[in-house]
């Protein structure tokens, strides 16, 4: 991640969770990608971009419960830190100025 | 609705080559979504899914033990291609008179597709995959991709030969056991690494996580 830029599945992963606040765990966050996207994403890709995101400091995990309908395995739950905020806001501010510089294809049928 | 366990299969391949610091939670998230209704085919894509990623992600992670991986593949698999090759040299002749003269079958087996040599590289490449497994168990799936890799010129090397001469004008059965050959070196061998890999204890060494 150079120069502390979202790229667009970080991003992505970055708002799911966000949107989730404190219940974002791998589920939900795998569930809001794939109604956004349209598509079927894999969790791997997901948690490896997760940990992308915490080691850039983006985001911070604790471990939480486990239950036996997870084979014992405990969940993972993840919170956006301050920075993470920022870069979510960069990348908002950046996709808004680049869209306002081509009106013609705002609302234009491709 | 689908029984609450998931494919045993799929599991215990999951458990076995998923890497990374939350594996874990990676595995019981899926067992949650396969106990909400997630089908079997959806499970199957995950599993191969992560173990791709794993792998791509160790390799990414862990370059120096990549380039470990490497020398250890080449370090083993030389020495065993050079001792396997000299032993089948030196005591085909005494088979031949002693103990295929029997059979024709058996003399076309061993002495024509060479199945004892080829048995004993799949041998060596398990024992390979293994012995990788073993000194890197944290990220077997992506070290294992790079032994695979490093095999592919040699297979290729040894292989594109033996296709030339089963393309040479024979009829089709009488070139299958060359053809044979081929696929057993192009398939048999990186499916021993990955065999040897796979039952190598323990499957899930540490828990790293949190």
């Amino acid at each position: 991640m150079p120069n502390e830029t979202l790229g667009r599945f970080e991003l992505q992963v970055l708002l799911a969770v966000m949107h989730h606040g404190d219940d974002a765990y791998g589920v939900p966050v795998a569930d809001a990608i794939d109604e956004a996207s349209g598509r079927e994403t894999n969790a791997a890709h997901i948690y490896l971009t997760l940990d992308r995101l915490e080691e850039h400091g983006f985001v911070t995990s604790h471990r939480g419960e486990s239950t036996p309908e997870r084979g014992g395995e405990a969940k993972m739950y993840f919170r956006v830190t301050g920075k993470g905020l920022r870069a979510a806001r960069d990348a908002q501010r950046t996709s808004i100025k680049s869209w306002n510089r081509v009106p013609n294809l705002q609302g234009a049928t491709a | 609705m689908t029984a609450s366990h998931p494919p045993r299969l799929a599991d215990w391949l999951l458990r076995r080559l998923a890497s990374g610091p939350k594996r874990r939670s990676l595995i019981g998230d899926l067992h949650e979504q396969y106990a909400r209704g997630r089908s079997s085919a959806w499970y199957w894509r995950q599993t191969l899914g992560a173990i791709a990623v794993s792998g791509v992600g160790d390799i990414r992670r862990h370059p120096l033990l990549a380039v470990r991986t490497v020398a250890l593949t080449y370090l083993f698999l030389v020495p065993w291609i050079y001792f396997t090759g000299n032993l089948y040299g030196f005591t085909k002749w005494w088979m031949i008179d002693h103990v295929l003269r029997r059979s024709v079958l058996l003399h076309d087996l061993w002495v024509l597709d060479q199945i004892p040599l080829l048995v004993a590289w799949c041998f060596g490449w398990a024992l390979t995959g293994w012995l990788l497994a073993k000194l890197q168990p944290d990220c077997r799936a992506g070290m294992t991709l790079v032994a695979i890799c490093v095999q592919v010129p040699w297979a290729f090397e040894y292989g594109v030969p033996i296709w030339r001469l089963a393309n040479a004008g024979l009829p089709f059965f009488s070139s299958f056991p060359v053809v044979a050959g081929v696929a057993f070196v192009a398939i048999g061998l990186p499916m021993s690494l990955v065999s040897g890999s796979l039952f190598a204890e323990p499957s899930m060494p540490r828990n790293v996580e949190g």
